[in-house]
């Protein structure tokens, strides 16, 4: 695939809206682009697009995905920049897969058998295609998830996350009265967990290796009987505190008349910095001239999902600024788009 | 065999099997140092680990 | 074997000596004195020595001949009998400040009175064998260290022999040092209520020290101070130097290398990251290394230079027995393995 054919690509993906639950046509897309450059290209039982690419040994799978979240930005280029939802998370991610694997394979170079995978669901807490192909494709040599980490760098890690909801009940008292009322308890509740997260991250210096707790909606009420208080707590983890361990430790914190309910649990992934997959990507940076750089994310991640169930090497690479991520100003730089592609072509050929 | 520390030209005890891109570090500055060609081994510094908030 | 005796064993010099020489594969300890202890086991005042050694006391009277005589005795004392001893011991070490100095001019303007038998000065090796050594292994009278002295000494050594130092601007040596450096004598400042947790400035200007740095490294325009912290072993040395010309942390890496070559108790502490990126005392508490490093500022030109020993052992006892063995032509280490503790 030249750099006109991926140009046209990344275009059309990104003029398809695909927010979350509503893919199906990005995927039949996806699946016609793939056809056509040589892919064995189907779309599975959950609306995944699917393509196959080579026959070597080894098995490498390239995870994007599809959906965007909500908010339509005009699809228009400027100054070199292709503005438009889903451009950078994570379109250019996975056009940068489908472009990279198919010029690999054009130029008879193509060193693994390719899986791309465009996945549908993962800006929603269900992770519906991410956690579908983890549990039914056979665990890859590598994969790389394609997020945005920027053309010249690699994503080895995501931060863990917990999503928390504690309600506190207690009988209705008049407020005249010396008793604690439970919007008072919540709020004790909450700084006893922001406190436990400060003695945890003492000697912690990186964001990575830290607790990082937030407090996302307090709200109280009653009915004349019951007093009730509920708090929705969001917290980052490190790689050494997974969300079982959190829980347990939020169990301790809480009276016993408190009820935890989790809503959503992700461990702490990250590969290492020598891992195969890495040290690839280090040499290709320096075979361009370009000191490699590695990077770990306090996000959340699709590689939270298939690195604990596959054990495998897992990165994430794809071109674009994370930073313009969810916000009303996501572009992409097109010259860093075509820059990805050649880096992952030679990640994935022969060496 | 052995190679010299870019960072303090200390020398540096290699195993025969050293990987291009393994991690070795300097036994006199402590520096990471990642074998970047085997035929001469040749070190350079280790990129540290950056990190980024978001996604 | 090598008989030796230690005159004035019962301060922490000489428990050290003494502590050392028994484990030494090479010598005999024929006596070790104390006038007010006379009779008595030296294990008394040395408990960790119970069970090592049968050894009394005895009094200078009773001092017999012998290979080596060391002197751990207070100052001016050895000066003053130095004839005496020149004639029991066919080698003497002295570890005093007695005979520190070649110079008797130096001598009258730090120690404020002329020296008792100036003409044996010439006669006395500096005991630093890092500075020194050839004239160790060839004499058969060697001085004692400052144990504040040989923390800069060693600290500023790598600067000096590579000639970086800019030596028109001040050289400024701090020494933070525990409270085993004011001996096993009890004063007001020592008594526990005082001396706990103190942060002490015990001597800021005019310490006598300065004499034995000047005099090692020709250094003119030198400036120490010495500060009492809550340690009982150690002394740390962090000294200021500005060089000539700009410095990088390779020369820098290439000077503390050359000064470090072939000196068995020099180590170079200068790691990037991790707990112990600086010489650090507290790890050195019995051991005969000096540890040795630096910072640079290359903004400034500012090289802060330093040492960490132990002040018993590298600074006075540990020096002893490494010339010992210079002087008689054992291995340099031998009797002074040991690597330190930690944690400790």
């Amino acid at each position: 695939m030249n750099d006109h054919q991926a140009l046209q690509l990344i275009e059309a993906m990104v003029a398809t809206p695909s927010v979350s639950g509503d893919e199906a046509a990005l995927a039949q897309l996806l699946v016609e682009q793939m056809h056509h450059a040589g892919f064995d290209a189907h779309v599975d039982v959950v609306g995944n697009a699917v393509g196959m690419l080579g026959d070597a040994a080894e098995t490498v799978v390239l995870l994007g995905h599809m959906d965007t979240v909500p908010g339509q930005i005009p699809v228009v280029m400027r100054d070199g920049e292709l503005w438009g939802r889903g451009s950078v998370d994570a379109k250019g991610s996975l056009a940068t897969f489908i472009a990279a694997a198919a010029r690999a394979h054009v130029e008879q170079r193509l060193a693994y058998r390719v899986i791309v995978v465009g996945c549908v669901e993962e800006e929603i807490a269900s992770s519906k295609g991410a956690h579908f192909v983890a549990q039914t494709m056979a665990a890859p040599t590598w994969c790389i998830v394609g997020e945005p980490s920027g053309a010249d760098r690699l994503t080895l890690g995501y931060k863990g996350n917990l999503r928390a909801q504690i309600r506190i009940e207690q009988d209705a008292a008049h407020s005249a009265h010396a008793s604690q009322t439970a919007a008072e308890h919540g709020c004790e509740l909450w700084q006893s967990i922001a406190q436990h997260a400060n003695e945890f991250n003492q000697g912690r210096e990186r964001a990575f290796d830290q607790l990082l707790p937030s407090l996302v909606r307090i709200e109280s009420g009653g009915d004349g009987l019951c007093d009730w208080c509920e708090l929705l707590v969001n917290a980052r983890l490190p790689l050494d505190l997974d969300p079982a361990a959190y829980t347990a430790l939020l169990q301790q914190l809480l009276p016993n008349y408190a009820h935890l309910n989790i809503s959503g649990a992700t461990p702490a992934y990250s590969s290492e910095r020598t891992s195969s997959i890495a040290r690839r990507f280090g040499r290709v940076f320096r075979a361009n001239g370009q000191q490699p750089r590695y990077v770990q994310k306090t996000g959340t991640a699709d590689m939270n999902v298939v690195g604990p169930a596959w054990g495998c090497p897992v990165v994430a690479y794809g071109p674009g600024d994370a930073a313009l991520d969810h916000t009303p100003h996501e572009r992409l730089p097109l010259a860093e788009y075509l820059q990805a592609i050649n880096v992952l072509t030679a990640v994935l050929s022969n060496e | 065999m052995s190679a010299q520390c870019p960072e303090c030209e200390g020398t540096i005890a290699l195993a025969a099997d050293i990987l291009d891109g393994e991690i070795v570090p300097c036994p006199d500055c402590g520096a990471e140092l990642e074998v970047v060609s085997l035929n001469p081994v040749v070190l350079e510094l280790a990129p540290e680990v950056e990190e980024d908030w978001g996604e | 074997m090598l008989s030796v005796s230690i005159v004035g064993g019962s301060g922490y010099v000489g428990g050290e000596l003494l502590r050392l020489l028994l484990g030494h594969p090479h010598v005999e300890v024929r006596q070790v004195t104390s006038e007010r202890l006379a009779g008595q086991y030296v294990y008394s005042t040395h408990p960790n020595l119970r069970g090592r050694t049968e050894l009394r006391y005895s009094p200078q009277s009773s001092l017999e001949p012998c290979d080596v005589l060391i002197l751990a005795l207070p100052h001016s004392s050895a000066a003053k009998n130095i004839e005496h001893y020149a004639g029991l011991g066919q080698a003497i070490i002295d570890c005093s400040a007695d005979f520190r100095l070649r110079d008797p001019e130096a001598y009258s303007r730090w120690y404020g009175e002329k020296h008792p038998a100036p003409h044996w000065l010439e006669r006395f090796v500096y005991g630093l064998p890092e500075l020194y050594r050839e004239q160790i292994r060839s004499t058969r009278y060697v001085s004692g260290v400052g144990c504040n002295a040989t923390a800069i000494n060693l600290a500023l050594l790598p600067l000096v022999k590579a000639g970086l130092i800019d030596q028109t601007k001040p050289v400024v040596a701090e020494v933070k040092v525990g409270s085993s450096e004011a001996g096993a004598v009890a004063n007001d400042g020592s008594h526990h209520a005082e001396r706990s947790g103190v942060v002490r400035s015990f001597a800021p200007v005019g310490h006598r020290h300065t004499a034995e740095i000047m005099q090692a490294h020709g250094l003119e325009n030198v400036h120490i101070s010495i500060t009492s912290v809550e340690m009982v072993r150690g002394a740390l040395a962090t000294c200021h130097v500005f060089t000539q010309g700009s410095v990088n942390e390779r020369d820098l890496w290439r000077a503390y290398r050359a000064a470090a070559a072939e000196q068995p108790f020099l180590r170079i502490v200068h790691d990037r990251s991790g707990l112990h990126r600086h010489p650090e005392p507290k790890i050195l508490a019995g051991s005969n290394y000096a540890d040795i490093g630096w910072a640079l500022d290359e903004a400034t030109g500012r090289v802060v230079a330093l040492c960490a020993l132990d002040n018993l052992m590298k600074g006075a006892a540990g020096a002893a027995i490494q010339c010992l063995n210079l002087m008689h032509g054992f291995e340099e280490t031998v009797g002074l393995e040991f690597t330190g503790l930690h944690p400790v």
